[in-house]
């Protein structure tokens, strides 16, 4: 099915954008732990349940990809702090 | 050559049906990567043709921003494989947005893939969505509204 898009734009002056990239940053990237998270979460549940190397290696791939989400939410929410951006 | 349509892969269906690839559409996860028009997508591609980062799926023509929709693409969620009504089995799933402050520009379409699925083939494809033309955001909010019938949709 062809989906409909909708892209809005801002205007922003130089100062406001590092400020807006952070914050949205922060947004989308907890979305994205959270979806890995529950990824995770599935998995280790099918591990127990039903262990098998094809699921051990799904959950492999999905502890990795949550560790390197959360170390981007971290990089940025550092960032954020230091720039004393209040969320 | 470039984007014209939107397609269920092929080796998708054949490989659901045939036993061949364990995706599970109420339970794996997918993805979402944007992709620009130097690409020419094709339902007929062999299973493995249709992954990410393969083919025409390569990530040179992927379209990206680090922290506001990330190369590999952003997850989908409340996924929903709905075959409550007559003669219809149609996959839907939230409308996927952007952070807010996201550079993505000339978005023509996007892959759908299973991001669980290691194996046979790992990211294999589930479709891919045309945006009918040339798509762009700056510093704002780039989302997909699924059509209202859905991602993907049989009608029996």
């Amino acid at each position: 099915m062809n989906p409909a898009v909708m892209a809005h734009s801002r205007q922003l002056n130089a100062q406001q954008v590092p400020a807006a990239k952070l914050v949205g940053a922060l947004e989308y990237l907890t979305r994205e732990v959270g979806a890995a998270l529950d990824a995770v979460a599935r998995l280790t549940g099918l591990m127990q349940t039903n262990p098998s190397p094809t699921v051990q290696s799904q959950l492999t791939a999905a502890q990795a990809q949550l560790s390197a989400l959360q170390l981007q939410y971290a990089a940025a929410q550092a960032e954020a702090t230091l720039k004393g951006i209040l969320l | 050559m470039a984007w014209s349509n939107s397609k269920i892969f092929r080796p998708f269906l054949a490989d659901v049906l045939g036993n061949v690839a364990a995706f599970d559409l109420d339970a794996d996860t997918y993805k979402v990567a944007l992709y620009n028009n130097s690409i020419t997508p094709d339902n007929d591609v062999t299973s493995a043709n249709s992954a990410y980062n393969v083919g025409q799926w390569a990530t040179v023509n992927e379209v990206y921003e680090a922290g506001q929709w990330n190369q590999a693409g952003a997850a989908l969620t409340s996924v929903v494989l709905n075959s409550s009504s007559a003669d219809v089995v149609f996959w839907d799933a939230a409308d996927l947005a952007s952070g807010s402050a996201a550079d993505l520009a000339t978005v023509y379409g996007c892959l759908v893939y299973d991001d669980t699925l290691t194996t046979p083939v790992a990211d294999q494809g589930v479709s891919y969505n045309y945006f009918g033309g040339s798509n762009s955001v700056v510093n704002g909010t780039f989302t997909i509204i699924w059509h209202a019938n859905g991602i993907i949709r049989f009608t029996l």
